[in-house]
């Protein structure tokens, strides 16, 4: 059964911010599985990238080691937009899937759960996935998140 | 009493972004004769559920942590009996989450502090405003394989003196922040040296030695320090007295040879550097091994030991240091 199918737009005004997409499990089930598809991943505009690593650099780098920076950022920056998931189940935290792909499948049950997740049952209750936005540097991102429901036998619940 | 030992002190599984299982990463770690490693993935314990009693006595003790990977910066956090959120972590609120891991019992350190941020690696720089530091217990100021090659080191070691300098009391580690097997050329990989009680590696003992200070890096030989005065002797992370002390270190240029010697490291002299300034210089003869002992004046403050030599074709290279030993006046 399909709990959640959404789509957010995430722009600038959410960097560095934890966005909350709270849903309900009616009945218990054996296993969830979580779906997060966002893009763009990577900046395509290479000046867009480029006024924003020149823009940003002498806020983390000593004077003295400029050049070198700016020497590195010359020779070709890839600047990306940067999200995780992470999920509670009621105050439970259960785990963030910490990685870069831009389209991740996460499954979570009692005896298996995707690396990032703790183990557990998907009881009936609330649950949050939380959309951690590290960085955004694109205008926007569009952000698909689905979570399905299943019973042992692959039974919808 | 406390016996030093070698660490990896941050390292990632596939349970984050690095590509190790939990079982490769162990095996690494063997292969590069270390004691134990500091597990750290970001934001998240599911790794422990792939460890087993077999693997880690078959391989090393794996020291429980997590590397909290906020937007702000990044915290090492050993040995927490709970969770503490990382997502409500705010430049100006910090405190109050690393006095709630300290009461969950977990060590604090600071990673990479000087690396850039954001876009080019969101909360890599550290932006929080600490204003109560006894909540910290170390700054990892070597980041990466070969850290003298790394630009940020250079201010994150600075920065770390600076804090000591303002009187704070703060370790300093080294971590690869290994994120998967290697590959290609051979990578110099320091080690992050945990003074323990009674040689014991595990959690409790590291996170023990993380917040007493008993802590020294090295890209080559191993390091023991004691000061001695007025009959008593101090390691590191103690706090001797203002006043005439005197001074033993031993270099073992033989531990863990293998791993460092295809580096060009060749401890040349020990600087014992004083509130941030260097005092004395001790030539160094090239030995196996070799002890000094020598009379100091120490000064209020803090005192640590800094080995210099060579290292890959360059001379006059910091090849290792300790944490400090710490200076209170006397008083009548």
């Amino acid at each position: 059964m399909t709990v959640l199918d959404t789509v957010l737009t995430i722009t600038p005004k959410d960097d560095k911010t934890n966005v909350a997409v709270p849903f309900t499990l009616a009945e218990d089930a054996d296993r969830l599985e979580i779906t997060c598809d966002f893009s763009p991943k990577e900046i395509g505009d290479e000046g867009l990238a480029r006024q924003a690593a020149l823009a940003n650099i002498g806020r983390y780098v000593p004077r003295y080691q400029l050049p070198l920076y700016k020497e590195q950022l010359a020779g070709g920056l890839i600047l990306v937009n940067h999200l995780t998931l992470s999920l509670d189940q009621g105050e439970n935290y259960l785990g963030c899937a910490h990685r870069h792909a831009p389209r991740q499948t996460h499954l979570i049950s009692q005896a298996h759960s995707s690396p990032g997740f703790k183990r557990c049952r998907p009881a009936a209750g609330s649950y949050r996935a939380v959309i951690n936005v590290h960085s955004i540097t694109s205008p926007q991102v569009r952000y698909h998140l689905v979570v399905r429901a299943f019973r042992e036998g692959e039974k919808d619940v | 009493m406390f016996e030093y030992k070698p660490f990896e002190m941050h390292a990632h599984t596939l349970h984050s972004d690095g590509t190790f299982t939990a079982d490769e990463l162990c095996r690494a770690c063997k292969a590069w004769e270390l004691a134990g490693v500091l597990l750290t993935d970001h934001n998240t314990l599911s790794a422990y559920d792939e460890l087993s009693p077999e693997l880690e006595r078959e391989t090393l003790p794996v020291i429980h942590g997590i590397e909290w990977t906020t937007f702000y910066g990044h915290l090492l956090v050993i040995g927490a009996d709970k969770y503490v959120d990382w997502r409500l972590a705010t430049p100006d609120n910090i405190d109050t989450y690393t006095t709630q891991i300290q009461q969950a019992n977990g060590a604090v350190g600071i990673a990479h502090p000087c690396a850039p941020g954001s876009p080019f690696c969101t909360g890599c720089h550290w932006d929080f405003n600490i204003k109560d530091w006894r909540q910290v217990n170390y700054i990892e100021v070597w980041s990466g394989p070969f850290p003298l090659l790394e630009p940020y080191n250079e201010p994150g070691f600075q920065w770390w003196t600076d804090l000591l300098n303002k009187g704070h009391r703060l370790a300093a580690s080294s971590g690869r922040d290994w994120h998967g097997p290697d590959e290609g050329e051979p990578q110099h990989m320091p080690a992050t040296y945990l003074g323990l009680a009674r040689g014991e590696v595990n959690t409790l003992t590291a996170r023990e030695a993380l917040r007493a200070g008993r802590v020294y890096v090295t890209g080559g030989p191993e390091i023991s320090l004691s000061l001695t005065q007025e009959g008593r002797r101090f390691g590191l992370g103690d706090t001797a007295k203002a006043g005439e002390a005197e001074i033993s270190v031993t270099l073992d240029n033989t531990a863990r040879i293998s791993q460092w010697a295809g580096f060009g490291i060749k401890a040349r002299r020990l600087d014992l550097v004083q509130n941030g300034a260097p005092v004395m210089s001790i030539p160094l003869n090239g030995d196996k091994r070799e002890t000094v002992q020598k009379d100091i004046s120490l000064w209020p403050g803090w005192l640590r030991l800094e080995v210099m030599g060579d290292y890959l074709g360059k001379a006059d290279q910091l090849l290792a240091f300790t944490s400090p030993v710490y200076v209170e006046e006397r008083y009548m």
